[in-house]
């Protein structure tokens, strides 16, 4: 579990986030909403240790973060930020091998090579695995990436101690039908014990593959819960300032409309 | 991964061979059996008939083969230099000579060389005797990494574009100074000034080879702890704390190192431009972009790489010597060119 407590963070002059609370489990896709300059990104990075916070505090299974080693939060937890520069020529696999980094001694073994090939297949990428990287397209690149972040954190998916995963837009580039695949692998892992943060626009995506969501508004946390109860018509219009209705589609699903 | 297995073999054949040549090759012509065999007799193997003559022998031990172990001293330090600066800046084209480590060894030697002995006194300089000027290029290098370190220091972060342009205002404030001590020098200063500016391998002697190896040798010997590191960084500095990586200790460290490494460069060769540019993208396109073997495959083409064009160097106008400065920049910039006219055709294509 993570749980962040009344966190503050300032740049200059800026209040960016302000008392925000927030907490994920093992067993939920967790998702931060907001529009744009709302403090997701800032939230996002505060969480994963990248960024220091000015006040509050965050726990990870019970522990202060800051009692944690940069090696050890690799461990225990992989991010994924939007789409990641990377102007060497590596091919594919060799940019996955990389999220095995903190597990490896030197060179990578064949438990990180096996890792690498799982992960790549996970999200449809193994038929590239030869490519070069920056030969890729955007969507395929953030694919790639999700790979290399799954990869970091592979094992955690097989045993009892929690993992984190961070996703920062993960699917903003993506086509429709890899959007499903990489939000309902998400869920998967969701359920093997990694407990999954995304970032999303797409309120929709959102609400069919979330468990809980915050919503934020100008640095600060607007609600906070399940995600049926989060993205009520009400609040949608409040923070996003849009028009917006629940439309059933069937008894399971509910499309979100909007308009200005 | 797999193409390691040659290439580092197949590299380390081609150093010999350039090392070989180096000794061989020269104004006194002596074939390659007999340099097989000078290096062979003093271990008693004794297997050809083509013996190298007593001059022969002396020639070789005394004049080519530190020369040309300063050749690979310094090919293989500038095209290790090379990759740790690309790597750190995640840019294939950045290198030493852009963030202003050269500039500043060669403004430390300048002054050295002009104004050595109203600065430190004659007594100081004579004490310091062949060192003197390696000694102020050292320190000129290291100064200038410092300087560029601190003022692109934000928080607790090294900002990569600032320390790019504070790079580009040192390199233009050193070219500003070198003038100057250009217009103070003597026409005997002068000469020895651009001659050493273009960079020469002619002062390669056993003392100063003995004194000087611990610069290269001991930065060279353990910059492959960080290749894992390395390989991380490439993702972005953010990237790299996520996969555990110690950023700020990191860099701080491939400064350092490079500071080093250029820096002993300058001061026995002068500025040999290109090297630290061009191996690293031949490896590269070669081969990989995994620092595991880039750096070592880039420390042997460096090495060859040089002492092939001090061979060139040294024959093409015997028994003149062209700098050698000028014959890397000429090998180097179409080399350079036309990676970059690959480059892009792998990506538009």
């Amino acid at each position: 579990m993570i749980s962040a407590e009344n966190i503050e963070v300032i740049r200059g002059e800026k209040e960016i986030l302000k008392e925000v609370s927030f907490t994920a489990k093992q067993g939920e896709l967790s998702v931060i909403l907001g529009p744009n300059g709302a403090g997701k990104s800032t939230l996002l990075r505060a969480l994963c240790g990248s960024l220091k916070i000015n006040d509050g505090s965050i726990q990870i299974n019970g522990s202060n973060m800051d009692t944690f080693s940069l090696s050890e939060l690799a461990k225990i937890r992989a991010v994924m930020l939007q789409e990641s520069q990377l102007t060497f020529s590596f091919s594919v696999y060799e940019v996955v091998l990389l999220g095995r980094t903190p597990h490896m001694r030197g060179r990578p073994n064949k438990v990180d090579r096996e890792i690498a090939e799982k992960a790549l297949q996970a999200s449809d990428m193994i038929h590239f695995k030869d490519r070069l990287y920056y030969t890729l397209s955007g969507g395929e690149k953030q694919r790639v990436q999700f790979s290399r972040a799954l990869a970091q954190i592979w094992e955690r998916t097989e045993s009892e101690d929690p993992g984190f995963l961070f996703l920062d837009e993960p699917v903003s580039s993506l086509d429709l039908k890899h959007q499903h695949t990489t939000l309902e692998l998400a869920k998967k892992l969701s359920r093997k014990n990694i407990a999954v943060i995304a970032i999303l626009h797409d309120l929709n995506l959102a609400l069919r593959y979330g468990d809980k969501a915050c919503l934020m508004k100008d640095g600060r946390v607007f609600k906070n819960g399940k995600i049926q109860e989060v993205l009520q018509e009400k609040w949608i219009q409040k923070v996003f300032e849009v028009r917006a209705k629940r439309v059933q589609v069937n008894e399971k699903f509910c499309q979100i409309v909007t308009e200005l | 991964m797999n193409r390691g297995i040659i290439l580092l073999p197949l590299l380390g054949i081609l150093l010999l061979f350039s090392i070989l040549c180096g000794c061989s090759f020269g104004p006194m012509k002596i074939s390659l059996a007999s340099t097989i065999h000078s290096f062979l007799e003093p271990l008693e193997i004794s297997y050809m008939d083509s013996l190298p003559t007593k001059i022969e022998s002396m020639v070789i031990w005394d004049i080519r083969f530190p020369r040309v172990l300063l050749g690979v001293l310094v090919g293989s330090s500038l095209a290790v230099a090379g990759a740790l600066m690309q790597g750190l800046f995640r840019n294939p084209l950045a290198d030493p000579g852009i963030i202003g480590v050269t500039s500043g060894g060669a403004v430390g030697a300048s002054i050295m060389i002009v104004l050595g002995s109203i600065i430190v006194g004659d007594e100081f300089v004579d004490t310091l005797g062949a060192f003197a000027i390696p000694l102020a290029a050292i320190t000129g290098a290291f100064m200038v990494t410092l300087l560029i370190y601190r003022l692109s220091l934000i928080g607790e972060h090294v900002d990569i574009v600032s320390m790019l342009l504070i790079g580009i205002a040192i390199n233009a404030l050193a070219g500003a100074l070198i003038g100057i001590i250009v217009f103070m020098a003597t026409d005997e200063e002068v000469r020895t000034l651009t001659f050493w500016g273009l960079g020469s391998l002619a002062r390669g002697d056993w003392h100063m080879l003995s004194c000087a190896a611990p610069f290269f040798v001991i930065p060279l010997l353990f910059v492959s702890i960080f290749s894992k590191s390395l390989n991380a960084l490439l993702l972005g500095e953010e990237e790299a704390m996520h996969l555990g990586i110690e950023v700020s200790k990191l860099k701080k460290i491939l400064i350092l190192t490079t500071a080093s490494l250029v820096g002993a460069a300058v001061s026995l060769t002068g500025s040999i431009g290109f090297i630290a540019l061009v191996v690293p993208h031949i490896i590269r396109s070669i081969a990989t972009s995994d620092h595991r073997l880039l750096l070592p495959a880039a420390g042997l083409l460096g090495a060859s790489l040089l002492v092939l064009s001090d061979i060139v160097a040294r024959t093409l106008v015997s028994p003149a010597e062209l700098p050698i400065g000028i014959l890397t920049a000429l090998l180097g910039a179409p080399v350079f060119l036309s990676l970059l006219i690959r480059r892009k055709r792998q990506i538009f294509v």
